[in-house]
């Protein structure tokens, strides 16, 4: 129960900060640290995300205000009157004064596992800091006392009982809970935490404005993180790629995060970085590179976009290094089942050394016109492999995709499902084959609203430029063969990347309302009034998202994932 | 005295009547024994029979297979006549030591080619329309009801159940991790529930109640300490399989109550380029089962358990072209323990006389049944399997 | 026991009480929540025992459950169409339409394991929910052309000249007489009075040209028998009242019911024309069923336990969690382990089952609406769980160590008694 007061003000701490001067707080902390966190400018943040559209609405939306009358919404609402009683502040104005420039606080080994010393610097206004020590001193009957007067141009420590130790020193504020700590940083420590050349480098590849840095040392959990298995499946090995193998030896993490105007929105930008140099050579080589530009431009229709540089042969030849042993029986199978599907190709040595540079999934939304549509309704996907010789391939490929569906049939038939129907078109001069779900029987929609939810999936495949496409509809192909020609502007060089446009992600759910309120009355025990809060909160948010794009790229002896998230006004 | 112990098995089954004689002393010796435990793994898609016990010494084997087969030369002998796959290589000293027993050319009449089909017939243990959804095992372990509710068998996967574990009274659980069976909060929790069951008995559904919440507080601490002996683990190879035979080795040693194990070993599906997928998961099965006896063996529990592995069907006979095999029908099946004799039963099937390609059986796989019930688990065989089969002399 | 289907009268000794309204409210549903205990308690108790049969005017919370079904059907996924029967049996106010539908569902059980349909199962569910306390012969008639009744028994391949016997032999043995009432030759001559009853696109179909039309003799009577006539011949057997009353009482009532109790009862269906909300209506107003030997007789099914719990507890529930909790604790919804329905009784509980239980149950004690610790907490909880106090020990062991709410409540699911009914 202790840990929460400290905690508390921990937290409370961490959210203060200082001038950019030669002395800022993040000088007074001592090397050694595993753990260290730098926030900057957090108060402009806030008032940002205050200001934004996305601020203004959320205080006033009807889930919030639900909150403030629920049980929990009441704790917070005590806590806050707490904090005003002590403070003689309202809870923004609190964390305006405590939030105004800069503040570091870092974590070192304790001398048992799992109690770590900590210490922390802030530049805080007014009196706040020395208010809360009241609190706790109340709360938890610390005794305060004077342990080193000041003197000449040094500033006093005081201890709180055996908890906190601290000096003020102008309008820095130093805390830690040890005081031998505390002393070194009234010195001035010889090699002050900054100097580290592990967070100079990491520093060095985050981008500079960042709002927040935090450093952890991963050795004390090198045993730990050496456990992390393998990626399970292929697709999880595509997906996370090199870092499945690096993630897990990195000696060291470090973040930054950024909120930061962009034209009339707001964006929000985390980075995360991890050294590389113990990766291993197979992954380097089956991972290694950025993406080409993709010859298809969606527009305003793309929903989604994952795109990964990736050498699947070498994935496949190396697959016993890169997925776990559960993971490869089920690969056997494919490679036997992908000899019989297409009448005999070889996956490892025909198609595999076919294909070319990167595995793409794009996601549209898919549009139902005026017509029946199912619940809940997927977007279309499709999946986009570069093949080398596509003249010679599509005529076998086209012939394994029907083989597929004569064997899904097959199986289908055996369990008493439905049947596809196959057929295919031309569109713009290319030949689409698609399979089908027959319409509903009248006894089949008899008490739905909705078509089935099977009827999301119409399998298609066509042969498009030098791309195979294999998507869920035959929509999503026609939307490829229309686009295909142009590259969007991308000029990023990244090794991996997932973008969402979020006005279409946003409409995806409004499509689903329905669905997500039943789910939510089933998942969380709601009632219908309530489950169509939760839901509208969330829909509502949502629209406020503007988009983010996931991304994945190797520097010089670091690999570094970026999120950004953009915030803006909702389109009408 | 290996040799001429397995030329008297061999005649034992071409002769019933020889036979008789060890399986009646087999009987009397130890069937039934509640601590006897069965251990039974599904090679799931159906295992090319003949690269597993390979009938090296007939030129048809080769003719038929220029591609897969495997080289005479590196056959691991058993006789004159077959070896074992080079990738068995850990099963070679359960053979040397007399405790594995290979049964060649068992099947069912009319063999069903499809997975599904073939799969409820080998599990139900009925050739026709199954009368019932139960399985072999469930039925066994129908009656008597195990003592306190213990756990009857358990199935060490994600499920779903394997048919033949389905009863028309037991609940045979389905867990991926046989340390599921804890009371979550960890051992205060379980002490302090353990502690409220101290009130007074009074007799019918209270007092069965009673009693299987004891057992559970029981077995789950038995488990969690039986569980927690890591060390054992680093002798088995790194696999699934072995590591799922660890803990069956654990649960044995800690006298876990279960009788009947099952376990699946999936892949064995080979349309096409078998030999690096098949001997992959061949060896797989040999050093996880050579692991586990030989861990048994060290817990002085080798005899408690015997392991006997199945499949669907077995494979066509002639490869196909793109280097695998197609479904097929009679097949070899293995079973280990220390309570086996060891040997090889029944001749290989002719690769000369097929029926559509396939291997003609010689042995119902239900005799093999009747010899696990009556001889292992001591169950009346006759009725579990609706008819009467002779059993095999080889428990 | 010498009590018999007579209606109950409460007295002085024996008075109508929270003991008895919970214990009605246990059997006929899954628990009382405080509101209905006291709503019955001011009422007698065959008053009590009408409303759990016609059921409420107005039940916005079933109401508000079905606006919701028309999408999960959509989406025809079996784990949310099972979480939506549990959120059923949580909220609707007419506990007795579930608690049938529930018992129908293990009396025709039907797999999903074999028909793989979800919606077809949902669709057999809700003949259960919508047919469960009306006219027997009208729900035999309704499950027999159900789709996923006729897969799961194998009919859709019972065709005139190769008949298939499944469905016949169940309906004989599990549906209305039970074994030792017909003989094998009644099978395979009923088998072919159903022959041509198939589905064909997603409902029940005759096929004249599968059907055989020729005369056959069932239990005695010979003609030119359909289906339909099949199932009049079985309902018009004594056997076939007895066998019904017989598995009513073991579910509603007691698990080894006197033989002159299940004629008694089987006298009042015939007497009603196989009227089950009327035989019902009977047992549960009966001396037999109040007795005090017949309260906490049987043992509670995995979903009488979690759903029990969650109404009397007044537990935070999410139906959705429930379904894999349910699953370990040995009742799947919609998947029954055979034709024969799930065994029940003592058979619920083993080593295994009990582990899932009292883990479902620390989940549940959780989430508490309205948490209470130290002896205010213990009585109320106590009383609500169990219906009555605890005797001294069981009290002391349970505040030992001074535990909080959530270990408190734990502590008497988990007791062997909170698993009676």
């Amino acid at each position: 129960m202790r840990a929460i007061p400290a905690c508390l003000t921990l937290l409370c701490l961490t959210l203060g900060f200082a001038a950019r001067a030669a002395d800022t707080p993040a000088e007074r902390l001592p090397g050694g640290a595993t753990a260290y966190l730098e926030l900057d400018d957090l108060a402009a943040a806030y008032e940002q995300l205050r200001a934004s559209p996305l601020g203004e609405m959320l205080p006033n939306h009807p889930a919030v205000e639900a909150f403030a009358t629920s049980p929990d919404g009441l704790k917070l609402r005590i806590l806050r009157g707490m904090l005003y009683g002590a403070t003689g502040q309202d809870a923004g104005s609190l964390l305006r004064s405590l939030v105004s420039d800069q503040a570091a606080v870092a974590l070192y080994p304790g001398s048992r596992p799992g109690t770590p010393r900590w210490l922390a610097a802030v530049r805080a206004r007014g009196d706040t800091i020395e208010r809360l020590l009241l609190i706790g001193a109340i709360v938890f009957q610390w005794q305060r006392v004077d342990l080193v007067p000041a003197s000449e141009g040094r500033a006093a420590v005081f201890g709180y009982g055996d908890k906190v130790f601290g000096f003020r020193d102008g309008d820095v504020w130093v805390l830690g809970s040890d005081r031998e700590l505390v002393e070194q940083a009234l010195r001035g420590p010889r090699r002050p935490l900054s100097r580290d050349p592990r967070i100079r480098a990491a520093r060095a590849r985050l981008p500079s404005a960042h709002t927040g840095f935090a450093f952890l040392d991963l050795e004390p959990f090198a045993a730990r993180l050496a456990q992390v298995g393998k990626p399970p499946n292929i697709g999880a090995a595509l997906l996370l790629g090199a870092l499945a193998e690096q993630a897990p030896r990195a000696p060291w993490l470090a973040l930054g995060a950024a909120l930061e105007p962009a034209d009339a929105d707001l964006r929000l930008a985390l980075s995360a970085l991890i050294p590389t140099s113990r990766a291993s050579r197979t992954a380097g080589e089956a991972f290694a590179g950025t993406l080409e530009p993709l010859p298809f431009d969606l527009g305003d229709r793309a929903l989604g976009q994952l795109r990964l540089h990736r050498d699947v042969g070498a994935l496949w030849s190396h697959r016993d290094d890169l997925i776990a042993e559960a993971g490869i029986p089920g690969l056997v199978t494919f490679e036997t089942n992908f000899g019989v599907i297409t009448g005999g190709m070889n996956l490892v040595e025909e198609f595999l050394p076919s294909l070319v540079g990167d595995v793409s999934i794009v996601a549209t939304r898919a549009s139902w016109g005026q017509g029946p549509a199912p619940l809940p309704r997927y977007p279309q996907a499709a999946l986009l492999l570069r093949i080398r010789e596509p003249a010679e391939l599509a005529p076998r490929l086209a012939v394994g995709f029907q083989t597929l569906i004569g064997l899904v049939n097959a199986n289908r038939s055996q369990n008493g499902q439905k049947p596809l129907l196959l057929g295919s078109e031309t569109h713009d001069g290319v030949v689409v084959h698609s399979a089908r779900f027959l319409a509903p029987t009248p006894a089949e929609m008899e008490g739905l609203r909705a078509l089935p939810v099977r009827f999301n999936f119409s399998p298609a495949h066509a042969v498009v430029g030098e791309h195979l496409v294999l998507a869920t509809a035959p929509d999503i192909v026609r939307e490829l063969i229309d686009a295909h020609g142009t590259p969007p502007p991308e000029t990023d060089a990244v090794n991996a990347r997932l973008a969402l446009r979020g006005s279409e992600v946003a409409r995806t759910l409004e499509e689903n309302r329905e669905p997500l309120i039943a789910q939510n009355m089933l998942n969380e025990g709601n009632s219908r009034e309530e489950a169509e809060r939760a839901i509208g909160f969330v829909l509502d948010v949502a629209r406020y998202i503007r988009g983010a794009t996931l991304s994945h790229e190797s520097l010089d002896g670091m690999a570094r994932i970026d999120l950004q998230i953009g915030l803006g006004a909702p389109e009408p | 005295m290996r040799l001429s112990r397995r030329s008297v098995l061999k005649l034992g089954l071409a002769a019933p009547a020889l036979a008789a004689l060890p399986q009646a002393f087999a009987r009397v010796a130890h069937a039934g024994r509640p601590d006897h435990a069965l251990v039974l793994l599904k090679l799931d898609g159906g295992n090319d029979g003949l690269n597993t016990i390979v009938p090296f010494a007939d030129d048809a084997y080769h003719r038929h297979r220029p591609g897969i087969g495997i080289p005479t030369a590196e056959v691991l002998r058993l006789d004159d006549q077959v070896g074992l796959n080079p990738a068995l290589e850990g099963l070679r000293a359960l053979w040397d030591r007399g405790e594995l027993a290979v049964l060649q050319g068992i099947g069912y009449p009319d063999p069903d080619r499809s997975h599904f089909r073939s799969t409820d017939i080998w599990e139900t243990a009925t050739t026709g329309v199954p009368e019932r959804w139960s399985g072999w095992l469930g039925r066994a372990l129908d009656t008597p009801a195990p003592a306190g509710g213990g756990i009857p068998g358990l199935q060490l996967d994600d499920g779903p159940l394997s048919l033949a574990l389905v009863g028309e009274r037991v609940v045979v659980p389905c867990v991926r991790d046989a340390g599921r069976f804890r009371v979550d909060g960890g051992s205060a929790v379980r002490e302090r529930l353990a502690r409220l069951l101290l009130g007074p008995s009074q007799g019918g559904p209270l007092l069965h109640i009673q009693k299987a919440a004891r057992q559970a507080y029981r077995t789950a601490d038995s488990l969690e300490r039986a569980l927690s002996r890591e060390r054992r683990a680093a002798d088995y190879p790194d696999t699934e399989l072995a590591r799922q035979l660890w803990q069956i080795a654990r649960l044995i040693e800690a006298d876990f109550p279960a009788r009947v194990f099952a376990l699946r070993l999936p892949g064995f599906d080979t349309h096409s380029r078998q030999r690096p997928g098949h001997d992959a998961l061949l060896r797989t099965l040999g050093d996880a089962i050579g692991a586990f006896f030989r861990d048994l063996r060290r817990v002085r529990r080798g005899d408690r358990a015997l392991l006997l592995t199945y499949s669907e069907f077995g494979r066509r006979v002639r490869e196909n072209r793109s280097l695998g095999t197609d479904h097929g029908a009679a097949a070899p099946m293995l079973v280990a323990g220390g309570g086996v004799r060891g040997g090889i039963y029944g001749g290989h099937p002719s690769l000369e006389q097929l029926e559509q390609g396939d291997l003609v059986h010689h042995t119902d796989f239900r005799r093999v049944y009747a010899s696990v019930l009556e001889g292992w688990l001591g169950v009346d065989a006759a009725r579990v399997l609706a008819g009467a089969f002779a059993p095999l002399p080889f428990v | 026991m010498s009590a018999g289907l007579e209606a109950w009268v409460p007295t002085r000794s024996q008075p109508w009480d929270e003991d008895a309204a919970a214990h009605l409210w246990r059997r006929a549903g899954f628990g009382a929540t405080r509101p209905q205990l006291e709503r019955a308690l001011a009422d007698t108790p065959a008053a009590a025992v009408r409303d759990l049969v016609t059921g409420p005017a107005d039940d916005p919370a079933c109401v508000e459950l079905e606006s919701i079904y028309p999408v999960l059907l959509a989406q025809a996924n079996a784990d949310a169409l099972r979480s939506w029967l549990v959120a059923r049996m949580i909220r609707c106010e007419h506990q007795l339409r579930e608690k049938i539908a529930l018992f129908w569902h293990g009396h025709f059980a039907t797999s999903i394991a074999k028909v793989r349909e979800p919606v077809w199962m949902s669709r057999q569910y809700g003949i259960f929910l919508e047919r469960g306390l009306g006219r027997f012969a009208e729900l035999l008639a309704a499950i027999t052309r159900d789709p996923a009744m006729i897969r799961w028994l194998d009919n859709e391949t019972n065709r005139k000249g190769q008949p298939n016997e499944n469905f016949a032999r169940e309906l004989f043995e599990l549906f209305t007489l039970g074994v030792g009432h017909y003989g094998e030759h009644d099978v395979s001559e009923a088998a072919r009075a159903f022959t041509g009853w198939t589905v064909l696109a997603d409902r029940f179909h005759f096929s004249v040209s599968s059907h055989d039309a020729g005369d056959k003799t069932v239990l005695g009577q010979t003609g030119p028998w359909s289906g339909d006539d099949v199932l009049r011949i079985a309902l018009g057997q004594a056997a076939c009242a007895e066998f019904l009353a017989g598995k009513l009482l073991r579910f509603f009532a007691h698990p080894d019911p006197p033989p002159e109790l299940t004629r008694a009862l089987a006298d009042v269906l015939r007497d009603s024309d196989y009227d089950v909300g009327r035989t019902l209506e009977h047992l549960l107003r009966s001396r037999f069923f109040f007795d005090l030997r017949v309260r906490r007789g049987l043992v509670k099914s995995p979903v009488e336990y979690a759903v029990g719990a969650i109404r009397t507890l007044g537990v935070r529930a999410e139906p959705a969690e429930l379904v894999p909790a349910l699953r370990e604790m040995g009742q799947d919804l919609l998947a029954p382990p055979n034709v024969a329905g799930w065994p029940g009784h003592t058979e619920w509980i083993n080593t295994a089952t009990w582990l899932t239980r009292v883990n479902t149950a620390r989940g549940l004690a959780e989430r508490l609406a309205h948490p209470a610790s130290g002896e205010a907490g213990l009585e109320r909880h106590s009383r609500a769980l169990l219906g009555r106090e605890l005797d001294a020990r069981l009290r002391t062991e349970l505040l030992r160590d001074e535990p909080l709410a959530a270990d408190l409540a734990h502590g008497l699911l988990a007791l062997p008694e909170a698993h009676l009914n």
